[in-house]
């Protein structure tokens, strides 16, 4: 790689590592002009630079204001990029549902793990918050879906997880879907008791987690 | 009185504040998520009227016999006031789908009359349903009532999402919300105050688990202790102080605040909580209300009980063993029923350590 190029690369890295969205912005620019590969300058610029920041917040450098505002960063640069990806059949990804379920409608926590997975590769269907529990089954059965993450950060609305595995076992699809769950009142042992397959404490672990519970299964669509 | 005590929750903490003996150790439950239980109606519906509010507590102090009620206010009232879009689900507390304001830019339609008592109709409910409270068992029970603290009233206005961006990105904005803020809630404090209730504030959105302790200490701290000041400007009261989550690092900060007693979620050991700022403050806690209350059993809720009372029992500025947060609406009543068997056990006078061990 030039010189040049890694320069610009490392600097998209670090304006969004360092919630600096002008800075991001410029260097995104920067990469066009250069004629970097728009592919290569989000892989391994703007998604490098989130990693490192999720990074930080795992080791409690950085909180959810700090995350927030890398986010932010990384979708200008994202805008400035992706109008200039040319399409190319993509190697399959791995679907997922997910959003906040009924009754909440705290979704931060959602959107970080969102994000998170994106930057990882998958492909996400964000169905909100405040989430009907049948609208969950629903879009897992249409997308067949591989993948499907359910939060909550109010106790009250804890049950409904339990009710959609409830109902993806009723539609007959539950063995066709992993079911993660998160949020604050959450933790493995509930995760276990309800019938999920994993449990993740933060957007960071989530990813790692998800990844572990598909190849641990038979059909190993992985990102 | 409850059955299984000899004394009145007042009566016991007049004899403690006295140094005389007393039957047992006060203990309490955040028990508001099962509200609805207790009156064989949804939770909605047991906070639908100031009748009904009362009645879920008298319910509650029938059952159980804890040491203090909570009428719940609403961490969201200045947002609703302000003409927040809600939704009221059946079964929990009602969630904002449409915050006041959308962006931090325009403050200028910040008025204190649009979110005062009067315009609160949450507030005034709760002070109804305290009136009948003191009628029925004021004698022998004492209510609080936790209003949000600043960051939690100021994060309802505009939304978390907005809010939690300008901590960074425009602070003298937040400033001046939180300002705000700290006014609205001063105002209501009074109400409360006068109405007789012992008054706390709740603020989950300032949790360790958001944000950072240099966040916390520039705009959670300086608010709080503002409110807190207030309130003891206008009467001598105690008040106490909830953060959800993990506060493990933020301990120090909050005795700051200038509160009487902190009630301590399940994610800190209380161990630490003692030894940090036991000396400063009467400590609660902090029975996992979710894993153990609501879906554990007898013995795993009694186990955890013991394990508060090990580490806490002496804190120097007492303690108080509670739940770490509220209750799930959920709560199978004889949980309730197992922990309150269980922390008789352990608070009973006098105590002897060697029960916890």
């Amino acid at each position: 790689m030039e010189e040049k190029e890694k320069q610009i690369i490392c600097r998209l890295a670090s304006g969004v590592k360092n919630m600096d969205e002008k800075m991001t912005v410029e260097a995104a620019n920067e990469a066009l002009v250069n004629h970097i590969d728009p592919t290569q300058a989000i892989n391994n610029g703007l998604l490098a630079g989130m990693n490192q920041a999720g990074l930080l917040y795992e080791t409690e450098e950085y909180f959810v204001p700090e995350l927030l505002l890398c986010s932010d960063a990384l979708y200008a640069g994202l805008d400035v990029l992706t109008p200039h990806i040319k399409s190319v059949a993509s190697k399959a990804r791995t679907r997922m549902v997910i959003g906040v379920v009924q009754g909440d409608t705290h979704d931060i926590g959602k959107n970080l793990v969102k994000l998170m997975f994106e930057t990882s590769g998958f492909d996400v269907l964000d169905l909100g918050r405040d989430v009907p529990l049948n609208a969950f089954v629903d879009k897992v059965k249409e997308v067949q879906a591989q993948l499907l993450c359910m939060s909550t950060l109010m106790s009250t609305t804890m049950d409904g997880m339990a009710r959609v595995i409830e109902k993806l076992e009723q539609e007959g699809i539950r063995n066709t879907v992993r079911v993660m769950v998160g949020g604050g009142p959450l933790n493995q042992s509930f995760a276990h008791k309800i019938g999920a397959d994993g449990y993740a404490k933060d957007a960071i672990e989530a990813v790692r987690t998800a990844r572990q519970l598909l190849t641990s299964g038979t059909e190993d669509i992985l990102p | 009185m409850h059955k299984d005590d000899q004394m009145t929750p007042k009566e016991r903490s007049t004899a403690l504040a006295m140094g005389k003996t007393v039957d047992r150790m006060p203990v309490s439950v955040i028990c508001l998520g099962p509200a609805g239980q207790l009156l064989n109606m949804s939770y909605r519906e047991a906070y639908a009227s100031a009748e009904n509010r009362a009645a879920n507590q008298i319910k509650a102090y029938e059952l159980f016999g804890f040491d203090i009620l909570n009428l719940i206010y609403s961490l969201h009232a200045l947002a609703i006031s302000m003409g927040a879009r809600i939704e009221e689900p059946d079964e929990g507390p009602a969630i904002i789908v449409e915050h006041p304001l959308s962006s931090l830019d325009d403050l200028s339609m910040l008025n204190l009359e649009d979110v005062s008592f009067k315009r609160d109709t949450i507030a005034r409910m709760v002070v109804e349903a305290h009136k009948i409270i003191e009628d029925k068992i004021g004698v022998e029970i004492g209510v609080e009532t936790s209003l949000p603290g600043p960051i939690t009233a100021a994060a309802g206005i505009v939304g978390p999402a907005v809010f939690l961006n300008g901590l960074l990105k425009k602070p003298e904005k937040v400033h001046q919300l939180l300002e705000f803020c700290s006014d609205a809630i001063i105002n209501i404090a009074r109400h409360f105050i006068d109405a007789n209730l012992q008054v706390g504030l709740a603020d989950p959105m300032a949790s360790g688990s958001v944000i950072s302790k240099t966040l916390y200490d520039t705009f959670a701290l300086p608010y709080t202790q503002k409110i807190v000041n207030a309130c003891k400007a206008y009467k001598a009261v105690g008040v106490g102080y909830h953060v959800c989550g993990n506060t493990t690092k933020l301990l120090e900060s909050m005795a700051q605040t200038g509160v009487d007693g902190i009630g301590i979620d399940n994610l800190v050991d209380m161990a630490a909580a003692k030894e940090r700022i036991g000396h400063k403050v009467a400590l609660a806690g902090n029975v996992p209300p979710v894993d153990l209350v609501c879906y554990g059993n007898a013995q795993t809720i009694d186990f955890s009980i013991k394990e508060c009372f090990r580490k806490t029992w002496d804190s120097p500025k007492g303690y108080t063993l509670t739940t770490g947060c509220d209750l799930p609406v959920n709560t199978p009543i004889e949980n309730i029923y197992a922990y309150m068997k269980s922390a008789r056990y352990y608070a009973k006078y006098p105590i002897d350590p060697e029960r916890f061990n």
